[in-house]
């Protein structure tokens, strides 16, 4: 499909212009992210090798020191078991609902109106924001709250579960509210991407016979792959990063058993006052996703 | 393609079945922006009751520091939208249609700078913010919420226009067109889908920071709704049904945007586009 | 170092700027500012007005002005993440210069140079403090003064206890925890004990420490520093705040329940005692009129019968290190703890006045404030946390290993306490 190694059809001058026009192209990014995004993040690393900054004045250099401190404090180790487990399911299953919604809204035979109001019920999740999301849950999750009361109407419970704060069940819990919080962005990206796929496609395929089930596999998820690795990637990312829900909800608690690299980070930089360390954190981090990014540039290009 | 009956009615369950795993949660939510503060943690609970009134919605509709809230959510939300958006454009033009040196090392690092947890960059970037003499404003907020939503705007709109035909835009190089037109007038009205997710997102994005929308600005004049939300938070007193207020009334325009841009998520519409 | 760092990035990112083309072009409101005719303009961060009758504390303020033609201009933050701001102001040096504070941070902040000095600023405007009953202290200097006070009690739900048939309020430990188990009533979703324990505010700690505080122990040992393990009426406090638990008593979800949750779950009357701050009285008597409300002090331990104390509370404020006008804002501290002033903030926040002279004239005439009263005027204030460096993580500590020893990770209070006591100990290296 691609013509990267055709000839172009059009005449090319081989002049300083054509040199620099792609990167004319990219300049304004280049200047908005080194200036506003590099160079904080250059301090933060930076800040990674000294102790005791901000705090005071004299802070020192002291090399690996702060990783060392992370990387053997038995909470950040937990933190990242936690984040990772929390990340997957959340990618996983927001693709899958994102998918299989996006697959609904978009089939052809409902009228165009009710596929509209599906689309806005579906999209509600993400209108409110980390706060209201939070307080709404623990409205309906609270010991005396809806769902208790629901599921003790149909006697599927014997008591009140405490969902937030029973330990054994609280990680899951918060997984959950976070998948439902976050799958209408892969239903929107899917569905704009769907919209990107040639009729022709499905046509010829009805034409060779090929089942709905068939065309889905052979013909949509080829089509929708790069689309969906790179939200999957992105939502890797963002979910690494997820703060406000699980401090509203948990905190962190009870007791470690929903501590994130985020809160984690949050609580050693602002309460414990250890910036140096909570910036090795975000280091550490940060060189994952740069190992994951890697990993996708290049499967990216290897497809061109 | 013909439905039979019995998979349309599978169908209409399974969408059923979904929208009250989105909707409920959120009924529950509007149920409650209509209680009393006291009445939203009764039981058991009711959908309606007794303490129903528009009160919330009134506290908030005529308080003007509220309503400031909503004007520079909107201003903040909708700038960021444009900007990002036509940056995003350029941007993934240029990795879409060139080759280039550095263009790996460019897309590696454009989706590994958001790896960085916000909150760390939190303190370098507010001694920035006051260098550049720009904080408590909209530049500001405005400023930082393009550069947070840059990176997701550019790889998905690279992602769409790599799914474009090269032949598309090369027609109007070969008929001696600009490259600018190639992108305006050829490859920005065929992706339209792309750009309407996009500008969703973004627009969610800047619709619901917290932390930096309250580190970055000082006065009530520039703040926006999400801390308006918080402020319902006290130390010692909760309004919980104007926060539920609060965010329904935010997401109000919303529904209506969506609503509004229906039109282009009707399928077979870029297909048809194309093959024109 | 900071110095030198943030030099570095104003050099890196105004070059930048230059290059870019796009410095300076945003309509930045400088904040040491002086007023367009001289006069000056103070700033004060603070949440407490959003908890007070709207626009009272902008009255205080107009008077101020009227008296000393000092503006001071308010800046209200939602206290959530007020925390996260405050460090990013004062590395920024936006910090504003009348800061509030919450006794947690005050240690801190104070030791890492971001408050100003109070008594040599006192002394410089020539402020009496003789009347002025408390200063927070950090090695021997003023950093933050409190304003308002507000102790932390154990509010009572009178109707609970009336209906099951109980008309004594309990003293001590054992008393207490019977009628917990008499009023408890799961079907009823009736519960006798409820206290916000989520880590979100970790300071909830002091109200369990206000079991053992009220039992005259002390948490801070000879040597100035922590003393936990081998705490003999420590660890009995642990021991009979999980008994507690062990009898059923607590209210459902307590682990991750936060302040505002434990108050809407007591005002829906499922809670028959919560330890709570008095702030929230109004809040209570607003959202439930008909409830019969009272305010005991914490029970103590059954063979105490010692002084009595209580959690200590306030609101307190500190002048920034970088302000420009600090004498100014002393000067408004000043006029905060006048006799007069001071009282009718007390009236209008419920508090209790930090200038011994005040007399603040109640309208509450309720019985739980008159109850708050008594108890206010006869108990000594205790916040021993408040002296240990980061405080906050500290008694996050406590409260993650006290869910384990709960949740019965640990065999007993003593082995939980020894885990604790190390990671205090940390605090000091």
């Amino acid at each position: 499909m691609r013509s990267k190694n055709k000839k172009p059809k059009y005449p090319v001058k081989k002049s300083l212009r054509r040199v620099i026009e792609p990167y004319l192209f990219l300049s304004p990014v280049v200047i908005l992210m080194c200036l506003l995004l590099m160079l904080p993040i250059i301090l933060v690393i930076s800040y990674s090798f000294y102790d005791n900054v901000l705090i005071t004045n004299d802070s020192t250099w002291v090399g690996l020191e702060n990783y060392k401190t992370v990387l053997t404090d038995r909470v950040f180790l937990s933190s990242i078991k936690n984040t990772v487990i929390f990340v997957v399911l959340n990618v996983v299953f927001h693709l899958l609902i994102g998918m299989a919604l996006a697959l609904m809204v978009n089939v052809k035979c409902f009228s165009s109106r009710v596929k509209a109001g599906f689309r806005v019920v579906y999209m509600l999740p993400w209108m409110f924001n980390a706060t209201v999301v939070a307080i709404l849950w623990k409205l309906l999750l609270n010991a005396n709250g809806v769902v208790n009361y629901l599921l003790s109407q149909f006697n599927m419970i014997a008591g009140p579960v405490e969902w937030l704060s029973d330990r054994s069940i609280v990680f899951w819990v918060l997984t959950f509210i976070n998948i439902w919080a976050g799958y209408p962005f892969y239903m929107i990206s899917i569905l704009a991407g769907l919209q990107g796929i040639s009729s022709d496609l499905y046509e010829a395929a009805q034409i060779d016979g090929a089942s709905s089930v068939q065309s889905f596999f052979y013909i949509t998820l080829p089509q929708l792959k790069p689309i969906l690795i790179s939200i999957a990637m992105l939502d890797f990312i963002w979910t690494t990063q997820n703060f406000s829900l699980i401090w509203l909800l948990t905190a962190g608690g009870p007791s470690h058993a929903t501590e994130m690299m985020s809160t984690y980070v949050y609580k050693t930089a602002f309460t414990s006052y250890q910036y140096s360390q909570a910036s090795a954190a975000a280091v550490i981090i940060l060189l994952a996703c740069i190992v994951l990014a890697i990993f996708y540039v290049r499967n990216q290009t290897r497809e061109d | 393609m013909k439905t039979s009956l019995a998979k349309r009615i599978l169908l209409l369950a399974g969408m059923v079945i979904a929208a009250l795993f989105s909707g409920l949660p959120v009924l529950w939510l509007l149920s409650s922006s209509f209680k009393s503060n006291r009445n939203i943690f009764a039981t058991p609970p009711k959908i309606i009751d007794e303490s129903f009134s528009f009160d919330a919605y009134i506290d908030i509709l005529t308080d003007p520091e509220k309503v400031r809230f909503f004007f520079n959510s909107y201003f903040v939300a909708a700038v960021v939208v444009a900007c990002t958006l036509v940056i995003a454009l350029l941007a993934a033009y240029s990795f879409s249609r060139f080759n280039f040196p550095g263009k790996k090392i460019l897309n590696t690092v454009i989706i590994s700078v958001q790896a960085v947890p916000p909150i760390t960059l939190l303190i370098p970037y507010m001694v920035l913010v006051v260098t550049l003499k720009i904080y408590d404003s909209y530049p500001a907020l405005i400023l930082t919420y393009i550069v947070f939503t840059l990176p997701y705007a550019i790889l998905m709109l690279t992602g769409y226009m790599n799914t474009l035909p090269k032949e598309l835009d090369e027609a109007v190089l070969i008929d001696g067109g600009s490259r600018f037109r190639a992108l305006w007038g050829v490859l920005v009205p065929s992706s339209v889908p792309g750009l309407v997710s996009v500008g969703l997102y973004t627009f969610f994005q800047c619709w619901n920071e917290y932390l930096y929308a309250l580190t970055l600005t000082r006065t009530n004049e520039m703040r926006t709704v999400p801390i308006g939300i918080a402020s319902l938070m006290g130390q010692y007193a909760f309004e919980w049904n104007q926060i539920m207020a609060m965010s329904i009334l935010g997401s109000l325009p919303v529904i209506v945007i969506v609503l509004f841009f229906q039109k282009y998520f009707i399928s077979g519409m870029t297909a048809g586009a194309v093959k024109n | 170092m900071m110095k030198k760092m943030v030099s570095v990035l104003l050099t890196m990112s105004l070059s930048m700027a230059l290059i870019a083309g796009c410095g300076a072009g945003g309509d930045s409101s400088e904040t040491e500012d002086a007023g367009s005719d001289g006069e000056v303009v103070i700033e004060f961060q603070q949440w407490f007005d959003n908890e007070m009758d709207e626009g009272y504390l902008q009255s205080v303020c107009d008077a101020f002005y009227e008296e000393t033609g000092i503006r001071v201009e308010l800046l209200s933050n939602p206290y959530a993440d007020t925390q996260a701001q405050m460090q990013a102001s004062a590395a920024a040096g936006t910090l504003a210069d009348v800061v509030a504070l919450d006794g947690g941070w005050i240690y801190d902040y104070a030791t890492q140079g971001m408050l100003a000095d109070l008594g040599a600023l006192y002394e410089e405007i020539g402020f009496d403090t003789s009347d002025i009953s408390s200063q927070t202290e950090v090695n021997g200097t003023v950093y933050a003064q409190p304003i308002v006070n507000f102790p932390c009690l154990m509010a009572v739900n009178l109707d609970i206890l009336e209906e099951a048939g109980i008309t004594e309020l309990p003293e001590t430990w054992s008393e207490f925890l019977d009628m917990c188990i008499q009023v408890t009533n799961p079907d009823e979703n009736v519960y006798g004990f409820g206290m916000n324990m989520s880590t979100d505010n970790a300071t909830c700690m002091e109200y369990y420490a206000a079991f053992a505080w009220n039992s005259g122990c002390s948490i801070i040992g000879d040597d100035g520093k922590p003393f936990l393990a081998g705490n003999e009426v420590w660890i009995e406090t642990t021991e009979f705040f999980k008994s507690l638990f062990d009898n059923g008593v607590t209210l459902p979800g307590m682990y991750t329940l936060t302040d505002a949750d434990k108050v809407q779950e007591f005002v829906n009357g499922r809670i028959a005692f919560m330890p709570d701050s008095v702030a929230h009285l109004t809040n209570i008597q607003e959202q439930a009129p008909e409830m019969n409300v009272t305010y005991i002090n914490m029970p103590h331990k059954d063979d105490y019968d010692g002084q009595s104390y209580m959690r200590a509370n306030n609101w307190a404020c500190g002048i920034a290190e970088n302000s420009e006008h600090k004498t100014e804002a002393a000067q408004f501290i000043q006029y905060l703890l006048g006799a007069e002033v001071n009282a009718d903030l007390c009236v209008h926040a419920g508090g209790f006045p930090v200038n011994a002279a005040s007399e603040p004239a109640y309208t509450d005439d309720s019985e739980a404030f008159q109850a708050i009263q008594d108890i206010y005027a006869t108990t000594t204030g205790v916040a021993e946390f408040y002296s240990f460096p980061t405080a906050e993580a500290l008694m996050r500590t406590l409260d993650e290993n006290l869910v384990m020893y709960l949740d019965g990770d640990y065999a007993t209070a003593e082995e939980m306490m020894e885990v604790v006591q190390q990671e205090f100990d940390a605090a000091y290296e």
